[in-house]
């Protein structure tokens, strides 16, 4: 469960809920390193909750092409676009910003070039499954 | 004299230079960048450089791509025994390698006991306090072959194993220690029986018990050969003087560390960096002598040069535990250097016995997959 904010359509806070430290850090690491990144970080608002916000802003300029990663189907921009959303405001909830949750804006289509690290980080993880089995078979 | 200024002043590029490596970092910087330099008060050079774009100016990138992740990465298996295992871990950074470690502590399933139904207990140890202790005795059971019990679940085969203990001290016997192997385990369910409010209800049907069991867990392949039992049979759970008794049924569920620790799957896990011992300068005789004995993990060795010299070498950084005793009294600090790879980790997880070592740390790795999968799918 996770929302962006953005008037700015370079940059994002992801909320994560039921999450902590352990995808929180590793993601803010593997975002770092990628070249079209410059900031990402990640805060915990309160300890006794489980949530995490991951901030992403990047360079801005680039697209996203959906068409490498299967999961998204062969589809390159239609099915990721959040359909439906003209209508809503981007509303900063009255009370204060302690629950940080916003609203997609519908064009978001430069943020989606964040959704990359996802892939790029499942992958990655992808790719230490098969490396720890295959592997560990050979070490021992 | 300012036409001959202007022509000596050639474009000048510090890659020109001889000593300088092209496509890589100088030495100094390759250092700071790869290494924690451990002195004598406090290591230095701690964080991982992440930033992409940290080295740009130099015109190199320091970004991690997939492909040379996976030219890099290595796992190396140094110890394997049933119960624990010792690993390297080769290019991976610390904020993945965390992620491991907890999930390995607290995301893990296991079963363990959570309901403790007590039908009789006269012993001095209390109920509550009895209950504890039977929640924390570990079972050797595979948890991939249970599900979750929720809230609405009844409980029945495929989510509880139920186990048995009743044991009495005679009066005139002595006094008798209430071992873990005195729990038995209960294929058929609960014999517990519930009461129920009818009275007129048909005796020929079988009495409501608190589990609903479809089928013996006997008939499940995996337990055919393997009776459930806690793993080691040795774990005192109580004392009895003679007349006191305890009759009890425990129902063992699949839960995670985060709930609970008793449901960890791992006695513990833990890595560290590899260290890195440098000498710096040439140490002989007398001063090698000194070096070799200071270190308590005999990380140093003495070779012969010939003709009596003797010189100090580094022969197991491996074992070095930053003691520092080696840079520690004058001038030590100059002959040798304790510094810590930053991307090479030295993995141990100890297992409670629910599962062997590798298993645990590929399901740690599928799990992970899952967080980011499931992370994925809610951002479309």
């Amino acid at each position: 469960m996770e929302h962006g904010f953005f008037t700015d359509n370079s940059a994002a806070t992801f909320s994560l809920t039921d999450e902590d430290h352990t995808i929180a850090n590793a993601v803010r690491f593997t975002l770092n390193q990628d070249p079209r990144v410059t900031f990402c970080g990640y805060s915990i608002p309160h300890p006794s909750k489980a949530r995490v916000n991951i901030r992403v802003q990047t360079t801005g300029g680039t697209v996203f092409d959906a068409s490498q990663y299967a999961f998204f189907g062969n589809d390159v921009l239609e099915e990721v676009e959040l359909g439906g959303l003209d209508d809503e405001d981007e509303d900063l909830p009255a009370a204060g910003l302690d629950e940080e949750e916003f609203l997609f804006d519908q064009e978001e289509v430069n943020i989606l070039v964040s959704f990359s690290f996802f892939s790029c980080f499942d992958c990655s993880c992808k790719f230490l499954l098969h490396s720890t089995t295959s592997d560990y078979l050979i070490g021992k | 004299m300012a036409e001959g200024a202007g022509e000596e002043k050639k474009k000048f590029s510090i890659w020109d230079l001889p000593d300088v490596p092209v496509g890589q970092l100088p030495p100094h910087l390759e250092l700071q960048r790869s290494r924690v330099s451990c002195n004598k008060d406090a290591p230095i050079h701690t964080e991982s450089i992440q930033y992409s774009g940290a080295y740009a100016s130099m015109g190199i990138d320091n970004s991690s791509r997939l492909d040379r992740f996976s030219n890099n990465f290595r796992v190396e298996v140094v110890r394997l025994n049933e119960d624990d295992m010792e690993f390297d871990m080769i290019g991976i950074d610390a904020a993945i390698a965390n992620s491991f470690r907890r999930i390995l502590i607290a995301e893990l399933p296991t079963m363990a006991i959570e309901k403790v139904l007590i039908a009789n207990n006269t012993s001095i140890i209390q109920d509550e306090v009895l209950a504890h202790r039977l929640g924390l005795v570990p079972i050797r059971v595979d948890p991939r072959l249970f599900d979750y019990l929720s809230e609405n679940d009844q409980p029945n085969e495929k989510n509880t194993v139920v186990f048995k203990l009743h044991v009495q001290c005679k009066r005139g016997s002595p006094r008798i220690t209430v071992k873990s192997d005195a729990l038995k385990w209960l294929p058929n369910g609960s014999e517990l029986v519930k009461e129920t409010r009818n009275a007129t209800s048909d005796s020929s049907s079988k009495p409501e018990t608190y589990t609903y069991f479809g089928c013996s867990q006997e008939t499940i392949p995996e337990f055919v050969k393997n009776p459930i039992i806690p793993k080691y049979p040795d774990i005192i759970i109580a004392k009895l003087g003679p007349g006191q008794e305890i009759e009890l049924e425990a129902h063992a569920v699949k839960g995670i560390g985060k709930t609970h620790a008793k449901w960890s799957p791992v006695a513990t896990a833990w890595y560290r960096m590899l260290p890195e011992v440098v000498l710096l300068e040439d140490i002989e005789d007398d001063l090698a002598e000194e070096l070799k004995s200071k270190c308590p993990v005999n990380v140093f060795d003495i070779e012969d040069l010939g003709k009596g010299r003797r010189r100090a070498t580094v022969a197991r950084p491996r074992a070095c535990t930053l003691c520092r005793e080696c840079i520690r009294g004058d001038d030590w600090e100059k002959r040798v250097a304790l510094r810590r790879v930053k991307d090479h980790f030295i993995f141990t997880i100890e297992s409670t016995g629910a599962l062997p070592p590798e298993v645990l740390f590929t399901e740690a790795v599928k799990i992970l997959e899952d967080k980011c999968e499931r992370v994925i799918s809610e951002l479309s």
